[in-house]
């Protein structure tokens, strides 16, 4: 089906409404199986973008493709090849979960034995099998998140772009959704997501895009981010009979930044890896300071958002 | 291998138990059927069927019907089974019936498009594999069997009154379905009025405006039908000019459902695909039918009854224009796939490719056949031929032999056209000046017309009417700028004694300098060429025709 170009890849993408710059010049590519997670403060322009992902928008310059598709040229053959999870749940009034799924199913051209296995099959992927026939609008969120995955897979679409799947949902069926996203893509499906939670997109993601202001500031594994911007790793220690002399000697130090002492204890940001790390730690004992405890770790993925966007809201 | 594949693979559906009973067997036809139902049309059923609206409306039509059975026949009495009360009784139920019909099921009809658009369940059903004329006729499919429905419910209180006197089978039918036409048409309206969303806080004035709107057609259904029913002639099934009046609404509803339906699918379709074309054929489509029905009634009655002709198109060409030159000039890559590659196809199908200029055009050129047809000498024509003779009014052969054109439709014909390829050509020009600066919204290119044709028209008629000395003139050479009271001047007073020269000279002359100032970006969009599809569109298209069509199996080592 892919021929080994990207699943998802969008073009030096733009996208203005009126002088509001939504999407600047944005480009990355995400490949089969791959989870791709778009992070970015709120109005950064991530729904923007996986809104013209989906088709329901227009970019004012720039292209996006999915499977070597156009959104432009040809919304009709990106659809059928697409399953898009919005941040706003589905309103239909007096439909039951199973004629919901039937009728998406149904929509995406699906007939016969074929649709009637889709329907099973997705809602017992999604654990809904049992609510077949509640109304849709009687379902908790986390039932109609659920229902919002099913309806997006229903027709077995290699590309999957979800909107803040995991807003509002408790910590289980988060959990539960994370299973269920890991195992869409351990099948081989490009999943583009959008979370505020930094820690599971971190655990999810197979590459992470930081967009602040609708330009892309960084875009790799959380790891690559985290060396491109030279990174910098957490310190914590405890020294022995107070730390003023130590945060003085510390403070000369180009190599450490941040620096903050609380009784015994020490904390500061250093450029550097774990090498230089315990150069400093020798440097600390030989210079006489008693140090009774000393730790580090790297930077996680909300270190590196924070340090990488502004906070900037257009 | 996707997930579903995989997963699929493994798990069979139970088998279905083989139909025993007739019943059964039914019932595995119907299901096969509903395979091939529009699935909007599955899923508004089931929707519309549970909706408190559908029941409420179900049931107090039912209420209805057995309450005005009981109210009619006793108010009636013992003279129900002699005197002619069955319009009575069929009015009653008529108005259960119509009210319904004619409100409750289009309001139905523009609130569920409205509604889905409002809260973006649309955007969801949009992105589906159905595209935008499935969406739409699946609602309207669903309309139906709403009617349907409906109708079942008064069915046998109609039935009845076929047995009371003065009323006939065919008077029963036709009521209902000229009030079924009228609801399906008005439902269609609907779904029109639901495309065009508005903003949020104009939302509400849109609903009752067409409510209102929806009220007036049921005030002229009731008195349509009230109007048949107390005719003493009854229905004049024998007569030719009542098939004849039946056929020509039909052909005039037929092309007016396609525009609004149309519309509604181009106001619902990606941008960036051919939004235009249907949309333009079906625009030559009404004026065919109005030169129709314009030349037969010319020839049945004869007189200037073609000047009505002239009138309806310089509003229907000059209407559509307005859309038409507000198109984007740039074509989108996948427009151009599709454009005609031969020069014979650009000379004949460029004015139905997509783009202001050939809006522009096509426009024009509807105009400019009118008038050619418009100004035939109809019943000289037929007197001559004789093909229609019955249908001509008898007359004195024209003085002077054979007449071309008639002189004063040509006048006035030209007249309109002029004042088509001018307004409509100064817009589409202020138009792409506006175009470099920002873009224009379809209703700000609405607007710029609107302010043309006011300032053309508004300010000689206000001059005029504020001089005293003009006033009690009339038709002055001051309206040279007023389409709208020169037109209605020349269709039904004729052209003005003494301005005639004058308007047959500017306006021309303005209407090829226009014409001439609009021909670079004509020429631009005509000299526009096919481009090849992308690669991958290419690539799947050949795989998707070699599934269809395999490759021959050897049937000898020789092949």
């Amino acid at each position: 089906m892919t021929n080994g170009h990207p699943l998802i890849e969008l073009s030096h993408l733009h996208r203005n409404f009126g002088r509001t710059r939504a999407v600047c010049d944005v480009s990355f590519e995400v490949k089969p199986g791959h989870v791709f997670g778009f992070i970015g403060p709120n109005g950064a322009g991530k729904t923007t973008s996986m809104r013209i992902l989906a088709t329901l928008d227009m970019p004012s310059s720039g292209d996006a493709f999915v499977d070597g598709f156009s959104v432009l040229q040809d919304p009709d053959r990106v659809r059928g090849r697409l399953g898009f999870m919005p941040d706003y749940f589905d309103t239909q009034p007096n439909i039951l979960v199973s004629e919901y799924l039937d009728f998406f199913a149904r929509a995406y051209g699906l007939v016969g034995a074929e649709r009637l296995r889709a329907v099973r099959y997705v809602m017992s992927f999604t654990k809904l099998d049992t609510l077949a026939d509640k109304p849709i609008d009687g379902l908790s969120k986390g039932m109609k998140q659920r229902l919002c995955l099913g309806r997006a897979m229903i027709h077995d679409p290699p590309v999957m772009i979800m909107d803040e799947p995991a807003a509002g949902l408790d910590p289980r069926a988060r959990i539960q959704l994370r299973e269920m996203i890991g195992q869409l893509a351990a099948d081989g499906k490009s999943i583009l997501i959008s979370s505020h939670i930094l820690t599971e997109l971190a655990e999810m993601c197979d590459t992470v895009a930081i967009i602040e202001q609708g330009r892309l500031l960084a875009v790799g594994t959380v790891e690559e981010i985290h060396q491109a911007r030279q990174s910098q790793r957490s310190v914590q220690l405890q020294v022995l009979g107070g730390s003023e002399a130590l945060v003085t000697w510390l403070g000369r130090r180009a190599d450490v930044h941040e620096l903050r002492a609380t009784g015994e204890m020490v904390e500061f940001l250093h450029d550097g890896d774990q090498q230089t790390e315990a150069d400093v730690l020798r440097d600390m004992i030989q210079a006489g300071f008693r140090v009774a405890a000393f730790g580090s770790r790297a930077k996680s993925l909300e270190d590196v958002f924070m340090q990488v966007t502004e906070g900037l809201v257009q | 291998m996707s997930t579903l594949d995989q997963s699929l693979r493994g798990t069979e559906l139970p088998e279905a138990a083989p139909p025993t009973t007739r019943w059964d067997r039914f019932e595995t036809v119907l299901t096969r059927f509903s395979e091939h139902l529009n699935p909007i049309l599955v899923k508004e059923a089931r929707q519309a069927l549970r909706s408190r609206q559908f029941t409420v409306t179900f049931f107090l039509m039912l209420a209805a019907g057995w309450g005005w059975s009981i109210l009619g026949l006793a108010i009636l009495g013992p003279g129900v089974y002699y005197s002619s009360d069955g319009p009575t009784m069929f009015y009653g139920y008529h108005v259960v019936l119509a009210f319904p019909l004619l409100v409750i099921v289009p309001y139905a009809a523009f609130h569920s498009l409205s509604a889905e658009r409002q809260d973006r369940t649309y955007e969801l059903v949009s992105i589906t594999s159905l595209d935008a004329r499935q969406i739409l006729s699946g609602k309207l499919c669903g309309i139906m069997l709403q009617m349907m429905i409906y109708l079942s419910a008064v069915f046998p209180c109609l039935a009845f009154t076929y047995l009371l006197r003065g009323l006939d089978i065919f008077t029963i039918i036709l009521a209902v379905v000229y009030t079924c036409f009228m609801s399906l048409g008005l439902s269609v309206l609907g779904l029109l009025f639901a495309t065009l969303s508005p903003p949020r806080q104009r939302q509400i004035s849109q609903a009752v405006i067409f409510a209102v709107a929806l009220f007036g057609g049921f005030w002229i259904n009731m008195s349509m039908v009230f109007g048949m029913l107390m005719d003493s002639r009854g229905i004049m099934v024998e007569s030719p000019e009542f098939w004849q009046a039946n056929l020509a609404a039909l052909t005039f509803y037929i092309s007016g459902f396609s525009l609004a339906f149309l519309t509604a699918r181009s106001q619902l379709t990606p941008v960036s695909q051919n939004r235009s074309t249907a949309l333009r054929v079906a625009l030559v489509g009404a004026q065919l039918v109005a030169v129709y029905w314009a030349a037969w009634a010319q020839l049945r009655w004869g007189g200037n009854v073609i000047f009505g002709l002239v009138f309806a198109s310089t509003v229907l060409w000059y209407y559509a224009g307005i859309f038409l030159t507000g198109e984007s000039g740039t074509l989108s890559p996948r427009v151009k796939r599709d454009l005609p590659q031969t020069s014979l196809g650009r000379v004949f199908l460029a004015w139905f490719t997509p783009g202001p200029g050939t809006g522009y055009l096509l426009a024009v050129c509807g105009m400019i056949a009118m008038t050619l047809v418009a100004a035939l000498p109809f019943n000289e024509i037929a007197t001559q031929l004789r093909v229609v003779a019955p249908l001509a009014v008898p007359g004195p052969a024209p003085a002077g032999g054979f007449r071309l054109l008639r002189a004063d439709v040509l006048q006035a014909a030209i007249i309109a056209t002029c004042y088509v390829i001018i307004y409509l050509g100064i817009g589409k020009l202020i138009m792409a000046a506006i175009g470099r600066f920002t873009e224009l919204r379809p209703t700000a290119r609405v607007l710029v017309h609107f302010v043309l044709l006011l300032l053309g028209g508004g300010i000689p008629w206000t001059f005029q009417m504020s001089q005293p000395v003009l006033r009690s003139y009339g038709y002055t050479l001051w309206q040279i700028t007023n389409p709208v009271w020169t037109i209605w001047e020349c269709c039904y007073k004729g052209v003005p004694v003494g301005a005639g020269g004058v308007l047959g000279a500017v306006l021309p002359l303005a209407a090829l300098v226009v014409l001439g100032l609009n021909m670079p970006s004509l020429t631009d969009e005509l000299t526009q060429v096919r481009v090849p599809k992308p690669p991958r569109v290419a690539e799947e298209d050949a795989a998707l025709a070699a599934l269809k069509n395999p490759a021959p199996a050897r049937s000898s080592p020789w092949d």
